[in-house]
């Protein structure tokens, strides 16, 4: 029975990669975490931040109410405030916040930026049919290309699927930023950093 | 009973019952078929297939969940979350397939109250289904134990679902069941019937049998007879009969057979009567024939029943070929309509003939199919069973074809000329504007120009009075006078672009001629003393003083006139300017001006180019007289725009006399005239600087040069000045010091003449304060912005100083306010 569940495995994998060969609405650079930061230092870039650590032991059933949802862990809210003690530090410029209106997005937007704007097309995507995600996916990404980001960086802080969905890159773990270049309407992927990074490349920088 | 019954009801009495029965048995059959196909109908298209659906929705859950379960599995094997994402998509979009199709289900079947729970409770069951396998997915890459736990709840879920969708299902078939048994009820309940309905129609059809068989016994015996006297066998006996209803057939033929014999007669005479209209026709077709005018002879049905040879000619079809035709045979397709409806009409009119200049030419073909254009006259004749109608034909299609091709040499000929028309307009159209655009810059340059102007005739005034040796003082002159020249040219200059681009405007105001007059004199006043001339002024006792029209152009009109006339005149000539009454009515009157000098004259040549723009008498005299050879033609343009007429009467070595007449309303309530008089160069301002003595005037100028040359020309005559650099100062001084009068530039920096006015006459102690403006800008329109703003009156740079003291004596009363 493993065998069997293994080779499923390994076509899943095959179809994973075949996937990812599509041609994604954005080209892809790798670089360090560093070299990242520095970058955002200048402005021209877009965050997008998946919400941080959550209580896996809640489920979403009512949106508008966050007693119903699930929401970030007590590790998750060390994270949020940790990576913006960093971005402060650091003097990164910020300049658009927009969040999920899932509490978990708002929460981890609040807690790192201390402001947001709640855009109700960033809400998880998974949760919709093909349609409706599809164009929640593309929202993002006609979003995302019309931020004026010359003078600083505007973040979106929302899920995984959304930026699969719309930019073809997949944010883990909870609390990564995912790193745009922008250039005109030209995105280009720069690499993420995991909420541990942040804090190690502070120390690095100083 | 039966044989009181007419023949007709007595068979109409059997198939009559026969139809009710019928229709009976129909209807209560086809109600109770029909109910039962509605029942089963409504099953078959709701119940049956929804059953179906239901159960294929079963099974793609099932499956469904096996697959989710597959990839979560596997995800918990290899443990990377964007592939169970991928893959948990896919999963989650056909789940939400099923959602739909399940709502496509329920908005097919009509639900009773009861039923709506299952309404609430099936989609309930999917998004808890659903919301528990995303959870799954998410938990499955961090907490696969959490994952697994998750998945069965997911399980535990789709079995709530799958009972839900079961009991939905149930429901269905409980539906039919219930149905089928009332099928069953029905039918019996309408047995009965049916029975009844069939006795009564066997019955029926045994009455009417016997009926028949009495009837037709009698109708045989008639028939034979009958036939007999169809054969011609008037021999008939006829039989006996008991029938009422058949005793009144056989009465029948009996007549008939009377009438057969009368006929016989009859017969024999008509034959004769048919030969001799034989006869006579065969004439009329020869006579026909022979005509050289086609005729076409047609039915109301439309078809020919008549053609004759020259018909033939005209068509190339054969008569024969023709007879019995439809006319549409000889029409063009798109018109047969069209020709039913006149034809139809004609038949039905009153009218029996129309001639054939009533009608345009009729298209027809022939038979090569070619066009064929007629001239038709058409005609009635009304027979006793049918109306004819005759149609004489001629062949102009030669001539209309001719005409056409006219037509289009026209039409051609008629766009070559718009086009080209249309490409002039625009040449013109730009042409025309271009020249605007030259005539706006120069209106422009009015202030621009004025300003250096000024400070060129102000300074060389200045320089004037002050102590010079002879030399200096004609050099200086020289430099005043050309400079006031020059002033001139560029008024003239001005004014005229400004008539060309249209922004001289003609006012409307209130005045007086006599004020108007003085200002005249007061300035070709010194070129009079100049030249040792004399000036006599001759207003008619009946010419109104108080009139309403544009002072200032009036007088701009008379001024060119007098200079021209100053201009040309002999050495200590005469210069005559007369002012006539031509016609007058109560609210107006037409003016005739004259002005006469006794200098050198023109000819008929040159008095022909003298309005002209830019064009003199004889060009040789630009160089001795000088000019623009403008003043005319602003003059004409002046006088026409007051709708008024100038003309001149000359001869050469004679002098001249320039005419204008101008219409002009008059002020009501005001009838004090002018009384003549002459002027000779008496009002040099020295009366006006005498009233003026010891004033006290605040003077707002921000241009250093001007404030110098006010302040020198003012000062030497006895004003007091004090001078503020704009509006603003001026505001400032007016609260520390109290004044005669404010001289007001227009344009300056900080606040402007107008705003500081305005601010002026704002504050209650200020009201009479008297305000006059300095303006560079003497375009039309100037003076009404001026007045707006609340100001008196005012003085266009360059300042001719003694109107400018004028003016001011005008408004000015010293000591009135003591400082």
């Amino acid at each position: 029975m493993k065998k069997y569940i293994s080779i499923i495995g390994l076509m899943f994998l095959i179809l994973g990669c075949l996937s990812s060969l599509e041609a994604e609405p954005v080209s892809k650079q790798q670089h360090s975490t560093s070299e990242l930061i520095s970058a955002l230092k200048s402005g021209g870039h877009i965050i997008y931040i998946r919400h941080a650590s959550t209580d896996l032991e809640s489920k979403d059933t009512d949106l508008s109410d966050c007693n119903r949802q699930r929401n970030l862990s007590d590790i998750g809210r060390t994270e949020a405030k940790d990576i913006g003690l960093v971005i402060k530090r650091l003097g990164i410029p910020i300049g658009d916040v927009y969040s999920s209106p899932y509490c978990r997005c708002k929460d981890t937007a609040q807690l790192i930026f201390d402001r947001y704007k709640i855009d109700q097309n960033l809400q998880f995507s998974i949760k919709k049919d093909r349609e409706t995600s599809d164009k929640l996916g593309q929202h993002l990404l006609s979003k995302m290309q019309m931020a004026d980001v010359s003078q600083h960086n505007d973040v979106f802080v929302g899920h995984t699927s959304n930026l699969r969905d719309g930019l073809g890159v997949f944010p883990k773990p909870e609390g990564v930023a995912v790193i745009f270049q922008k250039q005109g309407n030209n995105l280009t992927f720069l690499g993420m950093i995991k909420p541990g990074q942040w804090s190690v490349a502070l120390e690095q920088q100083e | 009973m039966l044989n009181r019954l007419s023949i007709q009801a007595r068979f109409l009495v059997a198939p009559l019952v026969g139809v009710v029965l019928a229709s009976l048995l129909y209807v209560v059959g086809f109600n109770t078929i029909r109910s039962h196909t509605d029942i089963l109908k409504n099953l078959a298209a709701t119940n049956l297939p929804q059953i179906g659906q239901l159960n294929q929705l079963t099974i793609s859950l099932a499956d469904l969940h096996n697959k989710i379960s597959i990839v979560l599995l596997s995800a918990i094997e290899h443990g990377d979350e964007e592939i169970v994402y991928l893959q948990g998509r896919k999963q989650l979009n056909q789940l939400h397939e099923l959602e739909k199709s399940f709502e496509a289900i329920s908005s097919q079947h009509a639900w009773e109250e009861k039923q709506a729970k299952y309404l609430k409770d099936i989609p309930v069951a999917f998004a808890s289904y659903r919301e528990t396998v995303i959870h799954s997915i998410e938990l499955s890459t961090v907490d696969s134990n959490r994952a697994i736990k998750e998945l069965i709840e997911a399980e535990r879920v789709l079995v709530r679902l799958n009972g839900e969708l079961l009991t939905l299902s149930e429901h269905f078939i409980e539906e039919m069941a219930n149905a089928s048994s009332m099928i069953d009820a029905t039918s019996s309940k309408n047995q009965w019937v049916n029975l009844f309905a069939v006795i009564l129609l066997v019955t029926m059809i045994i009455i009417s049998l016997y009926i028949s068989r009495r009837l037709s016994k009698g109708l045989s015996s008639i028939s034979h007879a009958m036939v007999k006297l169809a054969k011609g066998d008037l021999d008939v006996t006829l039989p006996n009969l008991s029938d009422t209803h058949l005793l009144e057939q056989q009465h029948a033929l009996g007549t008939f057979r009377y009438v057969l014999l009368a006929n016989r007669k009859h017969q024999i005479d008509l034959e004769h009567s048919f030969e001799q209209l034989q006869d006579s026709e065969r004439r009329y077709q020869g006579i026909l024939d022979v005509t050289a005018t086609a005729i076409v002879v047609i039915n109301y049905q439309q078809e020919i029943v008549l053609f004759n040879k020259a018909a033939e000619k005209v068509f190339g079809y054969q008569e024969k070929e023709m007879i019995g035709l439809p006319i549409h045979h000889l029409m063009p397709k798109g018109t047969h309509q069209k020709h039913d409806i006149y034809v139809d009409e004609f038949a039905n009119s009153d009218i029996d003939y129309i001639p054939q200049m009533k009608r345009t030419p009729v298209r027809t073909l022939n038979k090569n199919g070619n066009e064929l254009f007629l001239d038709i006259s058409l005609s009635k004749i009304e027979l006793a069973q049918e109306v004819l109608m005759v149609a004489a034909v001629t062949d102009v299609t030669a001539r209309i074809y001719s005409a056409r091709e006219l037509n289009t040499y026209r039409n051609k000929l008629e766009s070559m000329v718009e086009e080209r028309t249309r490409q002039l307009k625009a040449a013109t159209q730009t042409a025309e504007s271009a020249s605007r655009a030259k005539s706006d810059f120069l209106a422009n340059m009015s202030h621009e120009i004025r300003t250096p102007m000024n400070a060129i005739i102000g300074m060389s005034y200045l320089a004037l009075q002050t102590e010079l040796n002879k030399k200096q003082h004609n050099y200086i002159s020289k430099v005043h006078l050309s400079a006031e020249n020059l002033l001139g040219i560029i008024n003239d200059i001005l004014d005229f672009s400004k008539i060309e681009s249209g922004k001289l405007d003609i006012e409307i105001i209130n005045f007086r001629l006599d004020d108007m007059l003085d200002n005249l004199i007061s300035l070709v006043d010194i070129k009079v003393e100049e030249k040792g001339e004399e000036l006599l002024l001759n207003v008619d006792s009946d010419v109104p003083t108080a009139l309403i029209g544009d002072p200032l152009r009036l007088g701009q009109i008379l001024t060119n006139l007098v200079s021209n006339a100053l201009k040309f005149n002999s050495e200590e000539g005469i210069v005559r300017i007369e002012i006539t009454l031509k016609e007058s009515s109560n609210d107006s009157v037409l003016l005739h001006f004259l002005v006469n000098d006794t200098g050198i004259g023109m000819t008929d040549e040159e008095q022909q180019k003298l309005f002209q723009s830019f064009s003199q008498a004889d060009s040789s005299t630009t160089r001795k007289y000088g000019g623009t050879g403008l003043g005319l033609a602003i003059s004409k343009q002046l006088v026409e725009m007051m709708r008024g007429e100038i003309w001149v009467e000359s001869e050469a070595g004679e002098g001249s006399t320039f005419h204008f007449t101008v219409p002009l309303q008059k002020q009501q309530g005001s009838g004090s005239s002018y009384s003549s008089m002459i002027a000779s160069g008496q009002d040099d301002g020295s009366e006006s600087i005498r009233k003026l003595h010891g004033a006290v005037i605040l003077l707002a100028e921000d241009n250093l040069i001007n404030q110098e040359i006010f302040l020198e020309v003012l000062n030497c005559n006895g004003i007091m000045v004090d001078v503020a650099n704009n509006g603003q100062e001026a505001l400032d001084l007016l609260e520390k010091k109290s004044f005669d009068c404010v001289m007001m530039d227009c344009q300056m920096p900080v606040m402007d003449g107008y705003s500081a006015s305005r601010k002026i006459r704002q504050q209650e102690r200020f009201k009479e304060l008297p305000i006059i403006a300095l303006t560079g800008n003497a375009m039309a329109g100037a003076r009404e912005e001026v007045l707006a703003a609340g100001m008196n009156d005012h003085i266009t740079k360059p300042i001719n100083f003694n109107a400018m003291f004028n003016t001011m004596a005008k408004w000015i009363k010293p000591n009135s306010s003591s400082s």
